[in-house]
């Protein structure tokens, strides 16, 4: 699959804090969006508009359950990252640019290709949480295997169209985490809070 | 129903005061012209001519068009009485229309007439810029109403008020919340007429309630010029076009803020919400 895309560097302003922010938050998607066209020769573009869509959406999400960052730090940027994917998605914050799309040669083994946007938008998400989770936990997390296979990349886009949703749950699935397939966008049934709640 | 006559209540003492009621009236009478349906002397078919030599009498409507010149002419007339202390204004929303900070419009609140007209052509130009290239045909502005906002505003604070009004980011939200209330209560924008849904993050919002939306993203581009120095956009159109997705993108909350019991507060923390997470 190649090297992957979206690592940030290091910077002055932890990667939290800026990605609270909309105008760094879509920086750092702008970098990395640049990256893929560098790479693979296609150009993404960021549709403004829906991107502050999306992003005021998530920082909804974000604010309701700062509580759960108290519980379980780890899984609360793990989710909380997975919804920013999610509403990056839904919204539709980038595309191909128009005349660029015909140079496309999908196939589903190359993942990058095959889904620009997709790939872009996951590849962002894994290295803003990466980032977050080294700055605010002083933990190094590394993706799952299922990152590099076609078939779990298939069925994220295809369900990823009628509920959007699941998209937090595909993300755990990326960072090796147990889905919760079901009600993935309710942060009380996630399989974290579950086995937290047994044990007490 | 609340009378849509441009004069202000009380005529000001000041020549451009009158100068801004009368191009007010005229703009009135130009934007009927243009929109409300009636033969147009130059969409009627020509009539053939009548085989007798009786004269051609001569029609019987008054012209929509001619109303519209004579709008025109008055617009002039009015500038040429008013001389200098009236600039030339009309077509300043042609041209993008750059704001100053929210704080340096409160300080002109307490100023002369003609201080204050600087910031009623901004806002009055800006609203009207952001309207037509949301794609509207035509829009009313009334802009004596955009001027005696902020005279009302600047009369109903003290010095020490205004003063503290810029000492926080708090209290300049407030503030902006205050102007943006102000504004919308007045209805400066008294009609717009889009052919088509309009290119925004709130198209129905617009359509439906122009003076809250457009005085919102107005008074946030003002407010942030103080808050946010780095990260905004700098050219004009470019940053009204980020704040009206910005307010389009938290729509249902700037209404609720609008609509609850206090709604200065309620705005204010609003704003102060949206400015926190811009940069």
């Amino acid at each position: 699959m190649g090297q992957p895309i979206c690592s940030l560097e290091v910077q002055q302003l932890p990667t939290w804090k800026r990605v609270r922010k909309l105008t760094l938050c879509r920086q750092l998607l702008q970098q990395c969006c640049d990256e893929y066209g560098e790479r693979h020769a296609l150009q993404i573009e960021i549709d403004d508009r829906q991107f502050t869509t999306a992003f005021f959406a998530w920082i909804e999400v974000v604010e309701r359950n700062a509580d759960y960052r108290h519980q379980n730090a780890l899984d609360y940027f793990q989710f909380v990252f997975g919804v920013l994917l999610r509403d990056l998605l839904r919204e539709k914050a980038i595309h191909v640019k128009k005349d660029a799309s015909t140079q496309l040669r999908p196939s589903p083994g190359n993942i990058a290709d095959w889904w620009p946007t997709g790939y872009v938008l996951t590849y962002f998400c894994i290295g803003t949480l990466k980032a977050t989770v080294h700055e605010q936990c002083a933990v190094e997390i590394h993706p799952s295997d299922a990152l590099s296979q076609p078939a779990v990349w298939q069925s994220f886009r295809e369900n990823m169209i009628e509920e959007p949703g699941l998209a937090i749950a595909f993300f755990d699935k990326f960072m090796g985490l147990e889905p919760n397939w079901r009600e993935p966008t309710e942060i009380s049934n996630r399989p974290a809070v579950a086995g937290r709640s047994s044990k007490n | 129903m609340e009378s849509k006559s441009p004069l202000p209540q009380h005529l000001s003492r000041d020549i451009s005061q009158l100068g801004l009621a009368l191009r007010d009236c005229a703009r009135q009478l130009r934007y009927a012209a243009r929109n409300v349906p009636g033969p147009i002397r130059s969409d009627r078919p020509l009539a053939p001519r009548p085989s007798s030599a009786t004269p051609l009498k001569p029609p019987s409507y008054l012209s929509l068009e001619s109303v519209a010149h004579l709008a025109d002419d008055l617009i002039e007339t009015a500038e040429s009485f008013a001389g200098h202390a009236v600039p030339t204004l009309q077509d300043h929303w042609k041209s993008p229309v750059p704001l100053q900070p929210l704080t340096a419009y409160l300080e002109l609140s307490r100023g002369s007439a003609k201080t204050l007209r600087k910031f009623s052509m901004a806002y009055y130009a800006a609203a009207k810029r952001m309207i037509m290239q949301s794609g509207a045909a035509d829009v009313l502005i009334f802009e004596h109403r955009i001027c005696a906002t902020l005279e009302q505003m600047g009369a109903a604070s003290s010095a020490p008020q205004a003063a503290s009004a810029t000492a926080s980011r708090s209290a300049l939200c407030l503030a902006c919340a205050q102007l943006a209330l102000s504004l919308i209560e007045m209805q400066p924008i008294r009609s717009t007429r889009f052919e088509t849904l309009p290119d925004a993050n709130a198209p129905w919002w617009l359509v439906t309630e122009p003076n809250a939306y457009v005085f919102l993203v107005l008074s946030l581009t003002s407010l942030a010029k103080d808050t946010c120095p780095s990260g905004i956009p700098t050219e004009p159109d470019a940053a009204v076009r980020f704040f009206s997705d910005v307010v389009g993108a938290r729509e249902a909350a700037f209404r609720q803020a609008l609509k609850g019991p206090e709604p200065q507060h309620a705005l204010s923390q609003e704003l102060e919400y949206v400015i926190t997470h811009l940069c």
